[in-house]
């Protein structure tokens, strides 16, 4: 059997002849990031075998090689939510544990059993993107007889991070009362161990549908004392991390007219207040996020993560400060904005430059990084799905854009992005400038509140049954209300 | 007068009012222009077709071409030629096929069948192969069009033609497929007799067809 080598850490691992390449390296604990799923279409599973790059799921092993894996820094990923005062009354006695899994990320608190304050966290990329960056295509994996393998990757990643975080604060494992966990859909029922095929298809209903506790050893064996609290789906799209974000929101009780918009690859999204709320899902993608865009990477060291105009030139911010490589979600939004107010891109989104590369037409950013018409695109579908969600959600609630009166951004990427150019290339209807603030991580607040309190458990069923879903697909004007968000507002004409 | 040059290129440069104005002024005072409007509608969508071949334009802009298509059909619909009596219309079971949603294209296509004088019977989305075939029987139909953008509709074009063999009603049907996820080659594989690369397309086969 050959033997591959893996640098940094000269990890030897054994694999079958004829292995793919990405695989064995999942295998052996390496998971690289792979956006498409491993078709050999995004170029970030790129490894140097013995001296030269290659995709390593497009590789196959048939001798000993030598991997060496690119460099890659730490990722920001946010952590601090928004702090809701809770009593503390769990369901069992002991330190709790709040868990959201992100489709990204996944993030774990620990909570201390006294007094409820968080003592420590861990977080991580979610390991499970080795199948797919997006929720379609884990799903895919899942009823294509991968469904065990992402339960356990899953389950790997969060005993590792739970035993993180009780090392970080001297804890352990063993005094945990209560483990919460929030999700999309998809992350919960692969969690645990459930097959996604009611996610496959229409009518895409929820199988979450009961709030309960069940012991979190057969889980999570690391937690054998404690329980664990399984959260309702509120649809087939909608999960429990949306029920923690409308939970430590307090939108449930709000008495102005709030929006509520988790702006991540499926873009959730709740309108509402104390007398209704509706809900819809409108896969807006991962261009927001850095996939499907050509210099497109996440908020990590050298991403151009700020754009403005500056005496007449255009000016970039990167993380870490150093030379621009790439552009992350809030960058491509901020230059979006600029190059509109600067006549560069009209209103269909087509770049007025006649500058080419490779076959199409480009603006520059810096001496590295460029914008192509397709990355454009992208940010046209992604931004006009957004939008139009928000229009239609206003339009079933039966209320104008301009009533709402609070918009609360959830989600790591609500927190970078600047709202006014979020208004100003239409992500978000401009009728909600000036009413945007960012509320962090709320899935993860949420979480914290479900395990703290045993109050919001029942609350949480509560909500699943009174929140409404809307199915934007099905709604007769959802593909003109589409076309029009797509556009965007050309800069006056001087 | 109408300058119909002008009224394909706005319907090329989606100008809604504009097409939406000649539409609605037909229908109340000049109904017999109707055919030469549609004719001038279709090359505005040609043009829409080459704008977003040269990237001038994007899908959002397909979409609201054919939205804005369908609604000047639509006023012009009283005007459409009305069958002689005794003459039984041509019968087409339109759908898009199980497990696809869009109907943007599909609903144009039935407008432009329906302004041929063909009768169309739009079963809407998500169509099953059994439910294709029941609705072929019932109403005598000896055309099927069906319609996908997805990549699995493929696949459910495939199953579909398949009952219609199962069901021995394959000879008398013919079966055009049509949409973003087929072409000429991929319509011959999976068992349609043509592919409608046109709503124009469409209709030629349609009334081409015995």
């Amino acid at each position: 059997m050959p033997t591959i080598r893996i640098f940094p850490g000269d990890i030897r691992a054994e694999v079958p002849s004829g292995a793919n390449l990405m695989k064995a390296l999942r295998d052996a604990g390496v998971f690289l990031d792979a956006p498409c799923g491993g078709h050999g279409k995004c170029g970030k599973c790129a490894v140097t075998v013995d001296g030269g790059t290659v995709l390593s799921c497009q590789v196959s092993v048939e001798a000993d090689m030598t991997v060496t894996i690119p460099e890659k820094s730490g990722l920001n990923v946010l952590r601090a939510g928004i702090e809701t005062a809770a009593k503390l009354n769990p369901h069992r006695e002991g330190d709790l544990i709040a868990i959201d899994i992100g489709t990204t990320s996944v993030v774990c608190f620990l909570l201390d059993g006294q007094d409820g304050r968080e003592l420590s966290s861990a977080s991580a990329l979610n390991a499970q993107t080795a199948f797919g960056a997006d929720v379609i295509s884990r799903i895919r994996a899942a009823l294509s007889g991968e469904l065990k393998s992402q339960r356990d990757v899953i389950r790997r990643q969060l005993t590792g991070l739970i035993a993180e975080a009780c090392r970080k604060a001297g804890r352990d494992p063993g005094g945990i009362g209560t483990v919460a966990v929030v999700g999309n859909p998809a992350m919960q029922q692969l969690f645990l161990g459930i097959s996604p095929e009611n996610l496959a298809a229409v009518p895409f209903d929820p199988v979450l549908t009961e709030a309960k506790t069940v012991p979190c050893g057969d889980y999570l064996p690391i937690c054998e004392n404690a329980l664990l609290l399984v959260v309702p789906d509120i649809s087939g799209y909608i999960g429990a991390d949306t029920m923690g974000c409308v939970l430590s929101t307090g939108l449930y009780e709000a008495e102005e007219l709030t929006l509520m918009v988790d702006i991540g690859t499926n873009g959730e999204m709740v309108l509402g207040d104390r007398n209704r709320m509706i809900a819809c899902s409108t896969a807006a993608g991962p261009a927001l996020e850095g996939a499907n865009i050509r210099f497109g990477m996440r908020g990590t060291d050298g991403a151009i993560d700020h754009v403005w105009m500056e005496d007449g030139a255009l000016r970039c911010s990167v993380i870490g400060g150093g030379e621009a490589r790439g552009i992350c979600g809030s960058g491509l939004i901020d230059a979006v904005a600029v190059l509109l107010e600067a006549g560069l891109l009209n209103k269909r989104g087509r770049i007025q430059s006649q500058t080419e590369r490779d076959g199409q037409r480009v603006i520059d950013l810096t001496e590295k990084v460029y914008l192509t018409q397709d990355d454009i695109r992208q940010l046209q579908m992604a931004k006009g799905a957004i939008c139009a969600g928000v229009q239609l959600l206003a339009k079933q609630l039966g209320c104008g854009v301009e009533d709402i009166k609070k918009v609360l951004l959830a989600g790591a990427f609500g927190s970078y992005m600047n709202p006014d150019s979020a208004c100003r290339i239409g992500l978000l209807p401009e009728e909600l400038r000036g009413k945007i603030t960012a509320v962090g991580n709320a899935a993860g607040s949420g979480a914290k509140l479900l395990a703290c309190d045993r109050d919001y458990l029942a609350l949480s069923q509560k909500l699943k049954d009174k929140i409404e879903f809307l199915e934007l697909a099905s709604l007769p004007e959802f593909p003109i209300t589409l076309a029009r968000a797509m556009n965007f507002r050309e800069a006056e004409k001087q | 007068m109408i300058d119909f040059e002008k009224l394909a290129e706005d319907m090329g440069d989606l100008n809604e009012q504009a097409v939406l104005s000649i539409a609605r002024r037909v229908a109340e005072e000049e109904p017999e222009k109707t055919p030469e409007v549609l004719q001038a509608l279709s090359r505005g969508m040609d043009i829409v077709g080459k704008k977003f071949d040269s990237l001038e334009y994007f899908v959002g802009d397909l979409i609201f071409a054919g939205e804005l298509f369908s609604q000047a059909l639509e006023i012009l619909r009283p005007t459409f030629p009305k069958p002689p009596e005794n003459v039984e219309r041509k019968k087409v079971i339109l759908a898009t096929v199980e497990g696809d949603l869009h109907d943007i294209g599909k609903n144009i296509v039935r407008l432009v069948l329906q302004s041929k004088g063909l009768e169309v019977i739009d079963m809407g989305v998500d169509a099953s192969p059994a439910a294709i075939v029941q609705r072929t029987i019932e109403e005598g139909a000896r055309i099927v069009a069906l319609s996908g953008v997805l990549t699995f509709a493929i696949d459910s074009m495939k199953r579909t033609v398949e009952a219609l063999s199962a069901a021995g009603i394959r000879e008398r049907v013919t079966v055009v497929v049509g949409g973003a996820c087929v072409n000429e080659s991929i319509a011959k594989r999976l068992g349609a007799d043509a592919y409608g690369k046109t709503p124009e397309d469409t209709a030629s086969i349609c009334l081409a067809a015995k």
